[in-house]
């Protein structure tokens, strides 16, 4: 269906191809359901309802998807087995680099599950916490998200959200319209999509550099099921909805405040070379807030997959995450906590925020410093490295500044680099540094005041 | 090696994601084309890219495989305005693994890559260049901007 098709003219199949599926979305990954004393969300309540009853299962099928990983891996990539295009040699023929990470992760995992590797590999703060909690924790994630979280992202339901709060971002942020969609996309999908559609947006002439640089690097925000598991690796999934709303008044004050000092500001207000700039078109003249968000939401759900498509293309990225991506994550993730737990360098690091911290009354000052710049590598490890700290309130730092520092070099900043949007990595580390100057106060002020 | 179904080929690489001044390496590529008689065909190859939180990685690699055919179009068309039907192709995976395939499959004679100022790491770990030069099966030349080799 084009764009532009009149809502009273769609066809009743497609009001329920865009209905059914953003409304059960929003169900499972963003109504609130009780949890003892608080609130959690459907999709929470599955995953700890998969481990809790799953436990054994989910561990033999971490084992055998590193260990397949590794081997048809090797397979693809040292001995040019496999085909030569399409999905699984995306999948399985990588780079040198890659293949040792994946090769590491199916080692550790075995070393860990059988007991017999040595102390830094097995012990509770490294591979209890890596393998043990975080990867059991997003194998069942990577399930739940790569077949449900299309439902919330592909029929419609951000595009008719988005069109409520596009005036919001074109007043507040001085950005398109559009670029409450991409914020969105990223919110409840994935970071990197936001990115993609964000550059897709630069390429067509809708933004400028600078707006696709603000955008992309301001509301490209972890989404909610990878921050329910940040919440659960530190152990605050029971106060998640106070953890998210956290999150997102952060991301709220680092959106007012970046677009209006540089880098961001002296980005130049230039259009991509060859694109002819396009109108802002998400509530065109005339059309209320309402006609927009239907208009543009039916138009997403025409372009949408049907049943079939739908489980085709989540089994398929289930098996790209699973393969491609469990065993690298939980070898680097293995790496920097064995790192952090068996050698001074991150303490050597960030010595120079402890006093700062200390100064802002945050206990166990010492543990959470590295928390403040080892989120630059990766958005896991943050979280990752305060898991123990005992401080609750510190923990919560920890939590929030692992997704709102946003410019995490292992995804979001290797793909702005490659984006053509003029952001350097002296501009990514920047943006970094800013938006942990603006999270920290923040977040030590909701923990102490507000939360706990 | 030259077939009817592999006519003579300079396979030209382009990273799309640099921006930098090309007329050096178009100038030289287009010289040897000319003196051997061949086509030029161009690759861009989007690295792999760790995507730790996207549950749509074929998605995201479909838009960054998009985003760099319509950079490698706009350097093209830069320097070529009417070089609409030169073979131009883009693929995803391992950066120097990828070129060595590609240039096997196009049957080119020469790979003409450029290199940009060495950085720490390719001490230890090697460039794109030289790991292509090391393996691949056709003659490799490495360009060098004159700029960056000061």
């Amino acid at each position: 269906m084009s764009d532009n098709v009149t809502a009273a003219a769609t066809p009743r199949g497609l009001w329920v191809k865009f209905a059914l599926p953003s409304l059960l979305g929003a169900i499972v990954f963003l109504f609130p359901v009780p949890n003892g004393e608080s609130f959690t969300i459907p999709f929470g309540v599955l995953i700890d309802w998969v481990n809790e009853n799953f436990g054994t299962l989910v561990s033999g099928l971490l084992i055998a998807v590193t260990v397949i990983s590794a081997a048809v891996t090797v397979a693809f990539s040292v001995f040019g087995l496999g085909p030569k295009q399409g999905f699984l040699r995306h999948v399985f023929q990588v780079s040198p680099t890659w293949m040792v990470l994946r090769v590491l992760g199916a080692v550790f995992c075995l070393l860990y599950f059988t007991g017999t590797g040595p102390d830094f590999v097995i012990s509770d703060a490294t591979g209890g916490t890596v393998v043990g909690f975080l990867m059991k924790n997003l194998l069942a994630l990577f399930f739940f998200a790569a077949l449900a979280l299309p439902l919330l992202t592909d029929y419609g339901f951000m595009e008719f959200v988005g069109a409520f709060l596009s005036g919001v971002f074109k007043r507040l942020f001085r950005l398109p319209g559009r670029s409450a969609i991409d914020g969105l996309a990223s919110w409840l999908g994935a970071a990197p999509v936001g990115v993609m559609l964000t550059v897709q947006q630069y390429d067509m002439g809708v933004y400028t550099r600078r707006e696709a640089a603000t955008v992309a690097t301001t509301f490209s925000i972890v989404s909610v099921p990878f921050c329910y598991v940040i919440a659960k690796v530190v152990g605050l999934e029971g106060v998640f909805f106070s953890y998210y709303a956290s999150v997102i008044l952060i991301g709220f004050v680092c959106a007012l405040v970046l677009p209006r000092i540089p880098p961001l500001s002296r980005m130049p207000d230039t259009y991509a070379n060859g694109a002819v700039p396009h109108d802002d078109d998400v509530v065109l003249p005339g059309e209320t807030l309402l006609r927009a968000g239907t208009r543009m939401g039916l138009a997403r759900a025409a372009a949408a997959p049907g049943p079939a498509g739908f489980l085709r293309n989540g089994v398929q990225n289930l098996i790209g995450i699973w393969f491609g991506l469990v065993p690298a994550t939980l070898a680097i993730a293995m790496i920097a906590l064995i790192v952090a737990e068996y050698t001074p360098l991150f303490t050597w690091l960030s010595m120079p925020f402890v006093p700062v911290l200390e100064w802002a009354g945050v206990a166990d000052a010492q543990a959470a410093a590295p928390g403040l710049v080892i989120g630059f590598a990766d958005m896991y490890l943050p979280a990752l490295i305060g898991a123990d700290i005992a401080s609750q309130e510190t923990r919560f730092l920890i939590a929030i500044l692992s997704v709102s520092q946003l410019i995490y070099m292992s995804e979001v900043g290797a793909l702005l680099l490659r984006a053509n949007l003029g952001l350097n990595l002296g501009h990514l580390a920047m943006l970094f540094v800013i938006r942990t100057i603006i999270s920290t106060p923040i977040a030590i002020f909701l923990a102490k005041v507000v939360v706990f | 090696m030259v077939t009817a179904a592999h006519p003579p080929t300079v396979l030209v690489t382009l990273d799309p994601a640099s921006e930098h001044d090309r007329t050096h390496l178009f100038d030289i590529a287009e010289g040897h084309a000319a003196m051997l008689g061949a086509r030029l065909v161009f690759l861009s190859v989007v690295p792999e890219i760790y995507l730790s939180t996207s549950t749509d990685p074929e998605g995201v690699i479909a838009g960054m495989t998009a985003h760099a055919e319509r950079e490698q179009a706009r350097l093209l068309e830069g320097r070529w305005p009417d070089a609409g039907a030169a073979p131009r192709l883009v693929r995803y995976g391992p950066v120097a693994g990828t070129i060595i395939e590609v240039a096997k499959e196009v049957g080119a004679q020469l790979i003409v890559m450029h290199a940009r100022r060495p950085g720490i790491a390719t001490y230890a770990l090697g460039s794109v260049a030289s790991r292509v030069a090391n393996h691949a099966e056709a003659s490799v030349l490495v360009i060098r901007d004159p700029e960056a080799a000061r």
